[in-house]
């Protein structure tokens, strides 16, 4: 998948992404590592935050039995929390489209697969 | 809120140093009736009202028109469009005489809100009216700082309205130009709306659309065109339209400017891998102020396991 190269942007502070697709059988992370790993290459020393918009659908009403599968966000946890980017100060993930109700349990499942991130205590997921 | 009178000028309120009495006032932005009784309270902070009162001028017709009006206007369409444009020449007439009285109030505007719905032809017959009145408003505000258009179908514009509005971008004072909600029949249609982020700080389109899917491929075509060495103010540049009215955009700074500094990029339908390579073109020109990046990633989905 092609992907865009940092290299260039030496000075950047805050990243965000927006779009990522979380479903119940199908996510979009593989989408944005390669741009996780294009800030990786570029060694983004000033990097202050980055943002994730996470958009769920509205229309669906999951059932109970199924859940969402987070496990594809331990890839983000283990790259991110390298020594990659010494001025990260904040990391957060934005659920956009949720119910308060959900929200709690998707948010524990979330940090569960995020550990060195809540670790660092840089770590913030909101109802966007 | 109490009504003020006119009070004596040894009121120590009226001896507040000019920056607090601005600092006051402006907390009563939006409240128009307290405004103006401060107005009537002394002359001295009547010139502070004014710009607090005129600094945004609204020419969004839905806004002008009651909701009455709307709501009945499926019921009788002929009848009620008369009394539209009627109510509309009277508010803008309004508005048209307040500045021709006080000419200073030009001066106190700084912010333009544009949605002219179907009213873009000064020679129509019925319309013209309202269109004509527009264009004499647009072009008494010379102090623009900031410009909100919601274009709807520019190609329907008139030559008139569409000068007006390509006038307004080459305001000296300008620094803020958003364009939302449109479309054009060429992606090229663009172009004249972009030569403004010359002197620009903040450029924003959202959801402009062309109609003409095949002139995609302008990266290409402007390869070759030799760039004019020009400096470019913008530091916000915020695209958030479909990919073909972005690779104009993007063709267009990185032929026209040799040096931007752009310190904040938000790009939406711009991932989509013919965008990819316009986008890396920008990143790379203006790569080394960029502070903040905001993009949308493609949405291409990859099946995961279920947990249940």
């Amino acid at each position: 998948m092609s992907t865009l190269k940092f290299n260039m942007c030496p000075n950047l502070e805050h990243v965000v992404f927006d779009g990522v697709v979380q479903l119940q059988n199908s996510n979009g992370i593989p989408c944005v590592m390669p741009y996780v790993n294009s800030c990786v290459a570029a060694g983004l020393l000033s990097l202050v935050s980055i943002t994730f918009h996470v958009h769920l659908p509205s229309n669906v009403r999951l059932p109970s039995t199924v859940h969402i599968n987070w496990d594809d966000w331990q890839m983000v946890d283990a790259t991110v929390s390298e020594d990659f980017f010494p001025a990260l100060a904040k990391f957060s993930v934005i659920l956009r489209i949720w119910e308060g109700k959900t929200f709690e349990q998707e948010k524990l499942k979330l940090e569960g697969q995020l550990p060195n991130l809540k670790s660092r205590n840089i770590l913030r997921i909101c109802i966007g | 809120m109490q009504t003020f009178t006119m009070a004596s000028s040894t009121e120590p309120a009226l001896e507040l140093p000019p920056e607090l009495i601005h600092e006051i006032l402006y907390h009563l932005d939006g409240d128009t009736e307290s405004l103006r009784n401060f107005s009537l309270t002394s002359t001295a902070w009547t010139s502070f009202c004014r710009k607090i009162l005129f600094n945004h001028v609204d020419l969004n017709l839905r806004h002008l028109i009651p909701m009455w009006i709307q709501r009945i206007c499926p019921l009788s369409p002929p009848r009620t469009f008369i009394k539209e444009c009627k109510l509309l020449e009277k508010n803008l007439d309004i508005l048209l005489g307040a500045l021709h009285r006080t000419p200073s109030l030009c001066s106190c505007v700084h912010r333009l809100t544009l949605l002219i719905l179907n009213y873009s032809d000064p020679d129509h017959s019925m319309r013209g009216g309202v269109a004509r009145r527009l264009i004499q408003l647009i072009r008494l505000l010379t102090s623009l700082t900031s410009v909100e258009i919601t274009l709807g179908y520019w190609n329907g514009y008139a030559d008139a309205m569409k000068n007006t509005y390509l006038k307004v971008l080459k305001t000296p004072s300008l620094v803020s130009v958003m364009i939302c909600d449109g479309s054009m029949r060429y992606s090229t249609d663009i172009l004249p709306f972009v030569e403004c982020t010359k002197r620009v700080l903040e450029f924003r389109i959202t959801n402009l659309i062309s109609n003409n899917p095949g002139a995609r491929n302008t990266v290409q075509r402007h390869a070759n065109v030799p760039p004019p060495y020009s400096v470019s103010n913008l530091r916000i540049l915020q695209l958030h339209s479909p990919t073909a009215i972005n690779q104009e955009i993007y063709c267009w700074l990185l032929r026209s400017h040799c040096r931007i500094s752009l310190q904040k990029l938000s790009l939406k339908d711009s991932m989509l891998p013919e965008g990819i390579q316009a986008v890396q073109a920008l990143l790379n020109v203006s790569g080394q102020t960029l502070r903040c990046l905001e993009m949308t990633v493609p949405s291409i989905l990859e099946p995961c396991k279920l947990e249940a």
